[in-house]
């Protein structure tokens, strides 16, 4: 027998580690299988869910623009600054730190001393507490640019980068203060998110809102994105820009107006309105007490209220018009009929009826003129219950107008099977209904522009940024109110005579411009107490120039102080405002000889 | 160790002496010298293409930071300047500098232009009044 060679051995040692590696072999192959084939997705899921990132972008919410394009509310660039105190080297850099922030912002120096201390307490699961080190702190949110550029140096100087951190933020801003503060509302910001509270920015929120942008990347393990590998951007969208049928100048002129009256009168609520008859377009608007929406200590409930929209109150004299214009529409009287008004006192089912003067005989242009009580009611008396009714509803008092406020009232006209007898006395003179200065407004345009009345605009059209699509609020066709021109023209006749000597309204009258309006004075009338005693609202509504309006105004004053009288508070405001609007607007004068020189 | 396998073939032929001419040689030397130059030329162009397409990133990175830098700075003077133009501020000017100005009256402004600096005057714009500009109440026959 031979004896086994070396080679012999060296074959056995070879076979013998290949049948030891073959099985590991094997192993590692059908360990591959399973990692690289059959468990493939759900391996690169867990991968990627630790090198890749999500970041959640947010796009700029809408601006608000008057029609011209001047902006009424915007986002501000702002910095939110943040620390991580952990990051600081000894506390000669802390103190150093808290010096440098209580320059910069509204803090004091104890106050960041204490805020960058680099351990915070924590407690633990069992209750026991621990000291870690203190990865974060706010320093300051919403920033300017300066101020974080200023302290972005300061702190590269000083070696002190490495523990602040910036993020770039939007903060919303109303660039023009108070003005129309009451309808465009305000928002306040809840969890990094702007949640709207009022006016439009609460009924347009939905135009308004920014969407939300994804972007998915690998990342190193600083957090930098790689260049290759997963990369995926979804684009936030900006919210839609949303501009107004206002006209900046003429809101600051009857803002500036309104500061004046309520500045003098010193009335519980002051309510003002310019409006373009032919369109609708609201032009200005405007309510005291208001607010800036900056400044959060303006913040009142009387203030921060939409309360043009929502507030109703009895008009008084100046819803005459409305019955009158109709009774003459269906030919009931002419301007020349007369109309005994009983001497300033006029018993009817024992309630006594009064004017402020006593007349004897009026006519209806008298009436109007001299706006008696005693002779719209019995015009009212005339027409009968379900026409005075009719008259009403026909001009839109008890319906909403349907601009877009979170709240508005709808007025209320009892229906004819509510009245009692005295109603068709009441009514037609602005007592026992109530309208908002909104339907007012709109009822007078009816009144300026021919008889046929517009719906009231507020939006002019609504502008995607990322498109640049305009969508314009379309304008509803105006319903003609009156069966007969020359009814609504003589009616005009009558309210251009409020304002001409003799009339209620003389304040009102704009030298060399035809003004037809009316004034109102209504006692105040409240539940459950009934009409108190020495409280009035006290209105007035015009248009002007009367034959070819280029708007129409209401100055409403809720409680005045001093006087009460609408021809003495009311009016001149009408007067102010409308005169320098006309001017803005550059409309000629009916008479120009009769215009004064202005100061 | 001798890891000589076990049986040696002695049938084994010895090599054949090498035939060609010395062209040949030099040819698949130069071509084995293309192919590598080649390979490495490709390597080379892959990473200076990768390292350009890094820095170009990085380039875009740093100019979409500073358009962002700048898109803020131009919002933040936009709303800056809108403040400046608001009624209150130009009536608190007046105020400070006693300056007596007094709105034009009706028909006196029909064109509004403005200066430029070398005293050449924009192009004559029309008056407030007279834009055209949708349901501003501005559109009047004069």
């Amino acid at each position: 027998m031979m004896a086994a060679t070396c080679n012999d051995n060296i074959r056995a040692r070879i076979k013998l580690l290949s049948c030891m590696l073959l099985p590991i072999a094997i192993g590692i192959l059908v360990r591959l299988y399973f990692v690289q084939v059959k468990y493939h997705e759900e391996y690169l899921q867990k991968a990627r869910a630790r090198y890749t990132t999500t970041r959640v972008t947010t796009g700029k919410r809408g601006e608000i623009y008057d029609v011209n394009g001047h902006l009424l509310v915007s986002n501000i660039p702002c910095v939110t600054i943040t620390c991580a105190p952990a990051n600081l080297a000894n506390d000669s850099q802390r103190r150093k730190l808290a010096y440098l922030l209580s320059r910069r912002f509204d803090r004091s120096y104890e106050e960041f001393y204490r805020r960058l201390n680099p351990e915070r307490i924590r407690r633990n699961r069992d209750g026991s507490l621990s000291r870690v080190p203190n990865l974060y702190c706010m320093i300051e949110r919403n920033a300017s640019l300066a101020a974080a550029a200023e302290l972005r140096e300061a702190a590269k100087k000083n070696r002190l980068s490495g523990a602040l951190f910036y993020e770039d933020d939007y903060m919303r801003t109303y660039p023009k203060g108070s003005m129309l503060s009451n309808i465009l509302g305000y928002t306040n910001v809840v969890d990094d998110t702007d949640v709207p509270q009022l006016g439009l920015e609460k009924e347009l929120n939905r135009e308004i809102t920014a969407s939300e942008g994804r972007m998915r990347y690998e990342r190193t393990r600083d957090g930098i994105p790689l260049n290759y590998g997963l990369h995926e951007y979804q684009q936030s969208r900006d919210g839609k820009n949303i501009y107004l049928t206002i006209s900046e100048p003429i809101q600051a002129i009857l803002e500036e107006e309104l500061d004046v009256t309520y500045a003098k009168w010193r009335p519980r609520t002051l309510y003002a309105a310019i409006a373009d008859p032919k369109t609708g377009n609201i032009l200005a608007i405007g309510q005291r007490p208001t607010f800036n929406p900056n400044i959060r200590s303006t913040f009142t409930p009387e203030a921060a209220r939409t309360r043009i929209a929502e507030d109703m109150f009895e008009p008084g004299s100046i819803i005459k018009p409305f019955t009158i214009g109709k009774a003459l529409d269906w030919k009931f009287v002419t301007p020349d009929t007369r109309i005994d008004c009983d001497k300033g006192v006029w018993i009817y089912l024992n309630k006594p009826l009064r004017d402020s003067h006593p007349y004897d005989v009026l006519t209806v242009s008298g009436v109007i003129q001299k706006s008696s009580n005693i002779g719209t009611a019995k015009v009212a008396l005339l027409l009968g219950e379900s026409r005075v009714y009719q008259a009403l509803t026909l001009f839109g008092f008890g319906r909403k107008t349907n601009l877009p406020f979170p709240i508005e009232a709808a007025g209320k006209v009892l229906p004819v099977k509510e009245w009692d007898g005295l109603s068709i006395t009441r009514f037609p003179i602005g007592y026992g209904v109530q309208v908002t200065p909104l339907q007012m407004i709109r009822a007078y345009c009816a009144l300026a522009n021919g008889g046929r009345m517009p719906e009231l605009r507020i939006i002019d059209r609504i502008e995607d940024p990322q498109t640049g699509t305009v969508t314009v609020m379309p304008h509803a066709e105006p319903v003609q109110l009156f069966d007969r021109p020359e009814a609504h023209r003589q009616l005009i006749e009558m309210m251009m005579q409020v304002t001409q000597p003799g009339g209620t309204a003389v304040r009102a009258a704009i030298p060399g411009y035809e003004v037809a309006g009316k004034t109102g004075t209504s006692r105040k009338y409240i539940p459950g107490h009934g009409y108190a005693s020495g409280k009035y609202f006290s209105s007035f509504v015009g248009f002007v120039p009367a034959r070819r309006p280029a708007l129409v105004m209401l100055v409403t004053l809720d409680e005045p102080r001093g006087a009460y009288y609408a021809s003495t508070v009311a009016a001149p405001t009408f007067q102010a405002t409308a005169a320098r609007v006309l001017r803005h607007l550059n409309i000629p004068p009916d008479h120009p000889e009769k215009s004064t020189k202005h100061d | 160790m001798n890891i000589q396998p076990g049986k040696l073939k002695n049938s084994r032929k010895p090599r054949a002496a090498r035939q060609g001419s010395i062209g040949e040689k030099l040819f698949t030397v130069f071509r084995f010298a293309f192919i590598i130059a080649a390979v490495a030329g490709l390597l080379n162009s892959y990473i200076y293409l990768n390292q350009k397409i890094t820095e170009t990133e990085r380039a875009i990175r740093s100019t979409e930071r500073e358009l962002t830098r700048t898109e803020r700075e131009i919002a933040q003077l936009r709303i800056h300047r809108e403040r400046l133009c608001s009624r209150p501020h130009i009536n608190a000017m007046i105020a400070r500098f006693h300056l007596n100005l007094v709105e034009p009256a009706v028909g006196q402004v029909s064109h509004l232009a403005l200066l430029m600096p070398d005293r050449t005057a924009t192009p004559l714009q029309p008056a407030v009044a007279l834009r055209t500009t949708a349901g501003n109440g501005g559109t009047r026959r004069n």
